[in-house]
C-alpha cells in the first residue's frame, strides 16, 4: 500500500451521498456542511479547478488525505483560476494554498525566488510574499545576496537563504516537473534546450538543426501570444515571442547564466553599481537603421518611464552614461547583482526613431500602442499574424546570429491534444509543453518523434498564510510539510517524471541549488513528534487540538 | 391591427429586451471573479498590478464604466481587448464569420437532410423504414456535440485517416484575405467533420416537424381527392404537401440560426475551429472582459435578430394568425 | 399544432378514481408503442442504477488502483477486475459511469424540475392577468431567449463557482423560457372556454381559478415540456462539463469525456470514452422516447396516426 492511498477521494463519495439525498428531494437546499465541525483544527487547501492544471487539483487531494490522517479537518476548496488568483494571491484570504512558480529564464537567477518571495517588504496585497513571511533575519541574507557581485561570494549567501526557508518552511516546494517536449526527428535535429523552458528557449528557435530542405520550422504552444508590444512584459508567453524580434544586451545562456548578446562585452566597474557595456558592431534594424547607444540608452530610459513592469527592472538605474559610440555606462543606485541576469537580459531594445513620437504625436500609452511594423533588432521579424491560427516570422539575414530556419511559425492549439494530433500528422515540428504521462508513452512508439527532456526550476509549492493560526507557528508548518507525500506526487501523478523539491531553487539549477538543506521527508510520525513538541494533543477521535 | 403597425410594436419590444441584454451583459461581466491584470499578478507584482488596473479604466465607479460602456457600444465600438491589446473589432470579425459560415453549412446540411428524411418518414408512415428513421432522429438528437464529434474523430481521423484534425486550414498554407478564405478546397477539406457534427445535432427538429406537417397534410381530405383525379402521388406530394410543410419550418430555420451560434462553443473546441465561441471561452478564461463580452455581444445580437426574424416570418407567411 | 384539447377535467373526483383512470391512460398509451416501451424500461434502468450506485460500484471512483507491484494500472484496458478498464490514474471507469448516473439524473430532474417550475407560473400568470403583467413577463421571456445558451451558463458558472447546483440553476434560468411561452398560449385558449365562466360564477377567485382549474389542463403539455427538459438539461450539463466547466469533485459523464479528451486519450482508450458517451446518448434517448409518447395526451390526433 502506499501513503494516503486507502482513503483517498473520501469527500467524493461524501459529496456524492450529499448529491442522493439533494437528489431525492430534488430541492434547492444547499449541501450541509462538511463533517467536521467543532472539534479538530479546521483547514482549508485552495487550488485551482483541474481544467486549469489538473496536477495540482490531483495533488492537493493527495495532500488533503494526507494531512487529514495527520488529524486535521481538511476541505479542498477548488474553484477558477482567477478566483483562486485573486483570493489566494491577491487579497491573500486563504488558510493553505497549491501554487506554482513558473520558470522562465530570468528566474534561474536566485533573485526572484529569494527575495520577491519571501522579503517582509514585498507582504501587501498583490505583492509576492502572499504567504507573509516576516523574518528580519532573512530579510537581510535575501537583501545582502543582492548586493555581492562576485558569484561564488554570492553563492554562499544564496546557500544560506535555503537553509533557513527548509527550516522555517513559510512554503513547502513539493516538485519540479520534467519538461519532456516532444520534436519531429526527420525534420530537426540537436535541439537547443534551457532549463524551465525545453524546447521553448531562444535558443532552440535560432539553434535547431533542420534538415536538408526543411525551411520552416513550425512551433506548436497551447496558447496564443497575447501581445508583441516590447513593452509588456506581462504574458510569460508573450515574452518568448517578443525576444525573437526584440534583441536584449545580454541572453541567459544554456549553462543558465547571463551571457553578452547585443553586447559584445559586460564589466563591472565598481562593485558599488557601474556596469559598463560595449555594444556589437555593425547591428541594424529590421528597417535598415544602424542600432547606437542612443537607441539603447533610449530603451532602457523609456522602459522605465513607459511600462509597468520594465520600471521594475530598470528603477535601480541612476543614470545611463555614454561613453563613446560603442560604450555605455549604467550608474546604479545601489549594488545590484541580479542586474545583468534580470534587467540587461529583459529588457527590449527598441529603436529610438520608432517609438520617441509615442506618445507625444502618436497619442497612445506606449504600453498598448500596436507598432505596425514590429521594428527590432532580433533574429526574426514578424511576416504576418493571423490571431489564434498562426504567427509567422522571417529570419533576420542581417542578424549577427541568424537562424538556422528561414521562417519560424508559431501555431496556438486550442489544447494540447489537437496539437499532439497536429505533432502526428506531421503539421507541426515541435510542442513547447510537456503532454501528458499516457502521451508520452504513445509518442514515444513513434519512430520519426523524440523528445527534448530537461527539468524546470520553476516549483510546485503549498503555501500557508503565516498571519493565520496555526501557520504561524512553525512546528505545524514543518509538520504539514512532513505529511506532504512528495515522492508519491510524483510517482502517480507525473508517472516519475519530475523531482521531489526540497528547496526552492531546483536541483538543476545546479550553480544556486543548496544541496544541504534538511530534507523533511513523508514521515507521519514524525510530523506527529513535532507537533506534539509544540504542545499540540490529540483528542480521543484523533482530531488535532490546540495547546492549552 | 394592421401588419404595419405590429412591426413596429415588435420593434419596440425588440429594442427593450436588446437593452436589457446589454445591461445583463454588462452585470455579468462585471462580477465575473478577478480582473485582466491579475492573471498575471506572478509577473507584475502589486504597484505595478494597480497602475495597469488605474489605466485601463476598472478603477471607475461602475456607473460610470456602465456609461462609457452604452456609449462606446452605440458608437459600435468593441473596445480593447485587454490580453491582445488589440481593438476587439479586428479580434472578433473574423471569427465571427468563420463562425457564421460553418454554422450555416451545419444547418444547410441539416435542413437539406432533415427536409427530405422528413418528408419519406411521412410518405413511408407505418412501416419499419419510418420506425428505424425516428430511432435514428432521436438518436442524432440525443447526442451531444461534443460527442458525435469525438465519434466522428474516431472514425474519419484517427482510424481511417481521411480528415485533418482540426483548424481551419493547412498550417504554412498561403493566407487568404476577405472571402478567398472560405473558397478553397482546403477550406472545405478541414469544415467537412465540424459542419457535419452541427448538422446531425440539428437534423432532428426539422425531420420530426417535416414528418409531422407532412401527416397533417396527408391526412387531409383533399390529398386524396387529388390522388382520385390520377395525379401521381410524388406530384401530389410535391405540389402541395412539401409546399405546405415548409411554412413552419422557416420559422423555425430562422430560431435555429441564433440556437447555432451558441451551440458552436462545443464544435469549435473539438475541432480547434477558430470561431467566435472558441474566442469567448479562452476569452473568459483569460479575464478578457472586452474580448468575452464582444463574442457574448455579437452572439446575442444574432440570436434576437432571427427571433425578431422568426416572428415577423411567422405572421406574414401565415395568414391564419391574427398580430395579437 | 392542433388546437383541439381534453375536455377540462372534473375537480371531484375521488383520489381511487384518479389513480385508476391514470393508469388506464398509462396502459394505453404506452402499450402499443414499442419505443415508448423500451425508453421507461431504460430510463427506469437508469434510475435504478442511479438510486444504488454506492452499492453496485465495485470501486471508489476517485481511487487510484494499482497492481501488484504497487504501480498504477494506468489506462488498462477491460478486463474482469475492471470491466471497463482505467483512467490514466488507474481509475475504475465502470464505477465513474455508475456514480456518473446519479450526476446526470440529478442534474436532469433538477433543471427540469426548476425550468419547468418557474416557466408554468410565468405562462399562467402571463396568460391569465394579460395587460401589463403580460407585457412585462412576455419581455423577460424575450430576453431569456435573447441569452446564447451554453454561453451564459459558462460566464455564469463562472461567476457562482463550479458547484453542481449553481450548474443546474444556471440551466433552469433559461430553460424555463420555452415552457413559459407554451403555457402562456394554452392558457388564452382556455380562459376562453365556459368552464372558467363558470367557475367564476360559483365564486371562484382568480388564484383559484388559474391553479385549480386551468393548470390542470395544461398539465399534461407541462409534463411533456419536462420530459424534454430533463434531456435538455442533461446534454447540457455534459456539454459544459466537456468544456471544462463542470464540478470538478463529480465524476459527471461529461467530466469523464473531458478528462479523457484533455489528456489526450480520446484516440485510443475506446473503454474510457465509449461508456459514458453512450451512456449520456441512452438517457437522453431514453426520455425522447418517453417524451414521444407523452406527447399524444397533447396532441391525441397523432394516436390515430401510428
Amino acid at each position: 500500500m502506499q501513503p494516503g492511498d486507502s482513503n483517498l477521494n473520501r469527500r467524493d463519495f461524501t459529496k456524492a451521498a450529499t448529491l442522493a439525498a439533494g437528489g431525492a428531494m430534488v430541492g434547492l437546499a444547499g449541501c450541509a456542511g462538511g463533517e467536521n465541525g467543532g472539534n479538530g483544527i479546521e483547514l482549508e487547501i485552495t487550488v485551482n479547478n483541474p481544467s486549469f492544471d489538473p496536477f495540482r487539483y490531483e495533488y492537493a487531494q493527495m495532500v488533503a488525505d494526507s494531512w487529514e490522517e495527520l488529524g486535521f479537518a481538511v476541505e479542498v476548496n477548488s474553484m477558477d483560476w482567477n478566483a483562486v488568483v485573486e483570493e489566494a494571491l491577491i487579497a491573500q484570504e486563504y488558510d493553505t494554498s497549491v501554487i506554482t512558480w513558473d520558470g522562465s529564464p530570468e528566474r534561474i537567477d536566485p533573485h526572484t525566488f529569494l527575495y520577491d518571495l519571501f522579503h517582509s517588504s514585498n507582504s501587501v496585497e498583490g505583492g509576492r510574499n502572499e504567504v507573509n513571511y516576516d523574518n528580519p533575519d532573512y530579510d537581510d541574507l535575501a537583501e545582502e545576496q543582492a548586493r555581492i557581485f562576485d558569484d561564488d561570494e554570492r553563492q554562499e549567501v544564496v546557500y544560506e537563504c535555503q537553509k533557513v526557508l527548509a527550516e522555517e518552511q513559510p512554503r513547502t516546494p513539493v516538485a519540479n516537473r520534467t519538461q519532456i517536449m516532444p520534436y519531429n526527428n526527420e525534420r530537426f535535429s540537436d535541439p537547443e534546450v534551457l532549463i524551465g523552458e525545453s524546447l521553448l528557449s531562444f535558443w532552440n528557435m535560432i539553434g535547431v538543426e533542420p534538415a536538408d530542405g526543411v525551411e520552416d520550422l513550425r512551433f506548436g504552444y497551447p496558447e496564443e501570444v497575447g501581445s508583441l508590444n516590447p513593452l509588456d512584459y506581462v504574458g510569460a508567453h508573450d515574452r518568448t515571442a517578443i525576444r525573437l524580434i526584440y534583441d536584449r544586451l545580454a541572453r541567459i545562456d544554456q549553462d543558465g547564466l547571463p551571457a553578452p548578446w547585443a553586447a559584445e562585452e559586460i564589466d563591472i566597474l565598481d562593485e558599488d553599481g557601474e556596469v559598463a557595456v560595449t555594444i556589437r558592431e555593425g547591428m541594424t534594424w529590421h528597417d535598415g537603421e544602424d542600432v547606437t547607444v542612443e537607441d539603447v540608452q533610449f530603451s532602457f530610459e523609456f522602459a522605465n518611464e513607459h511600462s509597468p513592469i520594465g520600471s521594475d527592472w530598470t528603477d535601480i538605474i541612476d543614470e545611463i552614461e555614454i561613453v563613446d559610440d560603442r560604450e555605455l555606462v549604467f550608474h546604479l543606485e545601489e549594488p545590484f547583482a541580479p542586474f545583468v541576469s534580470n534587467t540587461l537580459t529583459q529588457v527590449n531594445l527598441i529603436p529610438m526613431h520608432v517609438w520617441e513620437d509615442v506618445p507625444d504625436e502618436i497619442d497612445e500609452e506606449p504600453v498598448d500602442w500596436d507598432e505596425p511594423d514590429h521594428i527590432g533588432s532580433g533574429p526574426f521579424q514578424l511576416d504576418y499574424w493571423e490571431l489564434e491560427e498562426e504567427m509567422v516570422m522571417t529570419a533576420f539575414d542581417d542578424h549577427f546570429e541568424p537562424p538556422n530556419v528561414e521562417r519560424l511559425i508559431k501555431v496556438p492549439g486550442s489544447d494540447m491534444s489537437s496539437l499532439v494530433g497536429f505533432l502526428e500528422e506531421e503539421q507541426i515540428d515541435m510542442i513547447g509543453q510537456t503532454p501528458e504521462p499516457n502521451t508520452i508513452d504513445r509518442l514515444e512508439d513513434e519512430e520519426f518523434i523524440s523528445f527534448a527532456e530537461v527539468d524546470d526550476h520553476g516549483f510546485h509549492h503549498v503555501n500557508y498564510q503565516m498571519e493565520r493560526e496555526p501557520f504561524d507557528d512553525v512546528a505545524v508548518r514543518r509538520a504539514l510539510a512532513r505529511a506532504i507525500p512528495k515522492a508519491d506526487i510524483v510517482d502517480a501523478l507525473l508517472d516519475g517524471r519530475g523531482t521531489v523539491a526540497d528547496s526552492v531553487i531546483a536541483e538543476v539549477n545546479e550553480f544556486w541549488h543548496n544541496p544541504d538543506v534538511e530534507r523533511l521527508e513523508y514521515d507521519l510520525d514524525a510530523a506527529r513528534a513535532e507537533l506534539e513538541e509544540a504542545g499540540y494533543t490529540w483528542n480521543g477521535d484523533g482530531q488535532i487540538q490546540y495547546p492549552e | 391591427m394592421s401588419f404595419q403597425s405590429y412591426v413596429i410594436r415588435r420593434i419596440g419590444q425588440v429594442i427593450v429586451t436588446y437593452w436589457a441584454f446589454l445591461t445583463i451583459l454588462f452585470v455579468l461581466f462585471r462580477v465575473v471573479p478577478g480582473d485582466p491584470v491579475s492573471m498575471h499578478v506572478q509577473d507584475l507584482g502589486a504597484e505595478a498590478r494597480e497602475e495597469r488596473i488605474a489605466e485601463l479604466g476598472l478603477d471607475q465607479p461602475l456607473y460610470v464604466q456602465y456609461v462609457e460602456y452604452l456609449r462606446q457600444l452605440a458608437r459600435a465600438d468593441l473596445g480593447q481587448s485587454m490580453i491582445y491589446n488589440e481593438s476587439v473589432w479586428n479580434i472578433i470579425v473574423v471569427k465571427f464569420w468563420n463562425t457564421i459560415i460553418l454554422m450555416a453549412a451545419s444547418l444547410i446540411l441539416a435542413y437539406a437532410i432533415g427536409i427530405l428524411g422528413g418528408a419519406l418518414l411521412a410518405w413511408y408512415r407505418g412501416t419499419a423504414f419510418e420506425k428505424g428513421g425516428i430511432v435514428l432522429t432521436l438518436l442524432a438528437r440525443s447526442s451531444p456535440e461534443f460527442w458525435t464529434g469525438i465519434v466522428l474523430l474516431g472514425v474519419f481521423v484517427f482510424w481511417l485517416g481521411l480528415f485533418p484534425v482540426g483548424g481551419m486550414r493547412s498550417i504554412g498554407s498561403e493566407l487568404a484575405t476577405g472571402v478567398g478564405r472560405y473558397l478553397s478546397w482546403d477550406f472545405v477539406y478541414h469544415a467537412v467533420l465540424p459542419a457535419l457534427t452541427g448538422a446531425i445535432y440539428f437534423l432532428g427538429t426539422p425531420a420530426l416537424l417535416m414528418r409531422n406537417s407532412m401527416l397533417d397534410v396527408l391526412n387531409a381530405d383533399f390529398i386524396e381527392i387529388k390522388k382520385a383525379e390520377g395525379l401521381h402521388p410524388w406530384n401530389v406530394l410535391y405540389k402541395h404537401a412539401v409546399r405546405n410543410s415548409i411554412l413552419p419550418l422557416v420559422t423555425i430555420a430562422a430560431i435555429a440560426v441564433g440556437m447555432a451560434i451558441g451551440g458552436s462553443v462545443v464544435i469549435e473546441t473539438v475541432f480547434n475551429w477558430p470561431g467566435m465561441g472558441r474566442a469567448m471561452v479562452d476569452a473568459v478564461n483569460n479575464n478578457d472582459y472586452q474580448l468575452a463580452m464582444a463574442a457574448f455581444f455579437l452572439m446575442g445580437s444574432v440570436v434576437i435578430l432571427m427571433n425578431f426574424v422568426a416572428d415577423l416570418l411567422y405572421v406574414y407567411l401565415d395568414p391564419r394568425v391574427t398580430y395579437e | 399544432m392542433s388546437n383541439r384539447q381534453h375536455e377540462p377535467a372534473s375537480t371531484t373526483n375521488s383520489l381511487a378514481d384518479q389513480v385508476r383512470r391514470g393508469w388506464s391512460t398509462f396502459t394505453a398509451l404506452f402499450g402499443n408503442d414499442r419505443l415508448g416501451q423500451i425508453g421507461l424500461l431504460l430510463l427506469l434502468g437508469f434510475i435504478f442504477i442511479g438510486a444504488f450506485a454506492p452499492f453496485l460500484a465495485p470501486y471508489d471512483p476517485g481511487e487510484m488502483n494499482r497492481d501488484d507491484q504497487g504501480d498504477i494500472l494506468r489506462l488498462d484496458g477491460p478486463s474482469t477486475d475492471h470491466l471497463f478498464g482505467t483512467t490514466q490514474l488507474g481509475r475504475d471507469v465502470f464505477s465513474q459511469v455508475i456514480v456518473g448516473t446519479r450526476v446526470s439524473l440529478l442534474v436532469g430532474v433538477s433543471a427540469a424540475t426548476m425550468s419547468v417550475f418557474i416557466g408554468t407560473n410565468v405562462g399562467l400568470i402571463s396568460g391569465y392577468k394579460g395587460g401589463y403583467v403580460d407585457d412585462v413577463l412576455m419581455r423577460i421571456t424575450d430576453i431569456a431567449y435573447a441569452l446564447p445558451f451554453l454561453p451564459f451558463v459558462i460566464v455564469l458558472v463562472v461567476i457562482l463557482g463550479a458547484d453542481i447546483m449553481n450548474i443546474i440553476i444556471a440551466i433552469a434560468l433559461i430553460q424555463w423560457r420555452s415552457t413559459a411561452r407554451v403555457v402562456r398560449s394554452q392558457v388564452l385558449s382556455h380562459k376562453e372556454r365556459p368552464y372558467v365562466e363558470s367557475a367564476y360564477a360559483a365564486g371562484a377567485g382568480d388564484l383559484r381559478v388559474m391553479y385549480r382549474h386551468i393548470l390542470p389542463n395544461v398539465l399534461p403539455l407541462v409534463f411533456l415540456y419536462a420530459a424534454l427538459a430533463i434531456a435538455w438539461a442533461i446534454i447540457a450539463e455534459a456539454s459544459i462539463a466537456f468544456l471544462g466547466f463542470g464540478d470538478p469533485e463529480l465524476h459527471s459523464w461529461g467530466q469523464m469525456i473531458y478528462d479523457a479528451y484533455n489528456v489526450d486519450a480520446i484516440r485510443f482508450a475506446y473503454w474510457w470514452v465509449i461508456p459514458p458517451g453512450m451512456s449520456i446518448v441512452l438517457l437522453a434517448m431514453s426520455v425522447f422516447f418517453v417524451g414521444r409518447t407523452l406527447e399524444q395526451i397533447t396532441n391525441p390526433e397523432l394516436r390515430h396516426r401510428e
